[in-house]
């Protein structure tokens, strides 16, 4: 959850890249930590296996001036990609303010696609939280590959239930579309923030008038 | 909800985290909430952040490893390294106080005081972890600064 530390004039803001083995959450963070500028970023750390896949999770904290008065922390995880590692994933998703979840866009990785989908749905459940209260979006990975499915067919699959969700096409082996991706979750987490933030002033404000 | 800490209870924390370093002769104090957020830091450096967000894991991953063993929670972690070494405390449920430090002090005399502090920090960080901003900064507005990108 959103954190506010009115001393140091921060807001801390969590947000998880979701998806599939080998969809290109880690890759993702890699590019970012290349783009920013040393002033916006600080050490991305790598908690991976020998056989460089994640064990734990990716962190990359990001800071920006994008609200008035507050340096604006943005602290991105990953989560480990492969079926074993669930409870990992439950621990990194707890507190999220926003989700990007990393769709790859091979025929072949469809059913992973949906299963990774499905499990993050259960496991926002497990924290009593749905997709429908927490801003997300879907990145649609490895559009330069030859095997894949059309955007359509992936949007069909994916972001078919409830508010229709942004998604964006990338190839996040060469940066295309990472930082789009990242700039529309922030802009959402953020709207979501101070949105939240006014509707508590307007309950606070009718509780006392009451 | 969103969590929040005041300049005031920042104010004090911070001188509190501040005392620890000297009391337990540690290189470096550090408190942060569940999630990795850090609210005190003695010294500022930039490795804090992914530093509480380790933390943050190890304390999480260690949760589980209570649970399953048939315990609620374990309440703090030790690291021991040649040189440096870390201990870590659970406060008021939902913070960590880290402790960083060298092999010319004990662990002893840093889990007396940090566990000292930690008792000393309970009342506040129960504050913090049950107020928000509506109640207790309530004139205050978050605005975009209108900038087409973030990054």
């Amino acid at each position: 959850m959103s954190f506010v530390n009115f001393d140091k004039k921060e807001i801390n803001f969590k947000i998880v890249y979701y998806g599939a083995p080998l969809c290109g959450k880690t890759t993702n963070l890699a590019h970012l930590h290349n783009a920013m500028p040393e002033s916006a970023k600080g050490e991305l750390t790598m908690l991976s296996t020998q056989q460089d896949r994640t064990l734990y999770f990716d962190f990359l904290p990001l800071r920006s001036t994008a609200i008035k008065g507050f340096v604006s922390r943005f602290q991105l995880y990953t989560v480990p990609g492969q079926p074993i590692y669930n409870k990992t994933r439950r621990i990194v998703l707890t507190g999220a303010d926003g989700v990007v979840f990393v769709a790859d866009s091979q025929w072949s990785q469809m059913p992973s696609n949906a299963e990774s989908l499905k499990d993050l749905r259960n496991n926002l459940a497990s924290h009593n939280r749905s997709l429908n209260e927490i801003p997300y979006v879907f990145q649609l990975n490895k559009r330069d590959l030859d095997d894949i499915a059309p955007v359509p067919y992936l949007e069909f699959l994916l972001n078919h239930e409830g508010l229709k969700a942004q998604c964006f096409e990338s190839v996040a082996v060469n940066g295309d579309g990472v930082t789009t991706t990242l700039n529309m979750i922030c802009k959402m987490v953020m709207a979501d923030f101070i949105m939240s933030h006014e509707m508590e002033v307007s309950v606070e404000k009718e509780t006392s008038h009451a | 909800m969103t969590s929040i800490v005041t300049e005031e209870q920042g104010k004090l924390v911070r001188q509190i985290v501040s005392d620890l370093l000297v009391q337990a002769e540690a290189t470096a104090t550090l408190l942060s909430d569940i999630g990795g957020n850090i609210i005190a830091e003695c010294p500022g450096r930039d490795e804090n952040e992914t530093l509480a967000a380790l933390a943050a894991g190890s304390f999480s991953a260690t949760r589980e490893l209570a649970v399953m063993s048939g315990e609620t929670s374990f309440n703090s972690i030790f690291h021991e390294g040649e040189d440096t070494s870390l201990f870590a405390q659970n406060v008021a449920e939902h913070f960590i106080l880290l402790v960083i430090f060298q092999k010319t002090t004990t662990l002893g005399l840093v889990k007396l005081y940090t566990r000292k502090v930690a008792a000393e920090l309970e009342s506040t960080l129960r504050e913090i972890s049950t107020q928000c901003v509506s109640s207790v900064k309530s004139g205050t507005t978050f605005e975009m600064s209108g900038v087409e990108k973030v990054f």
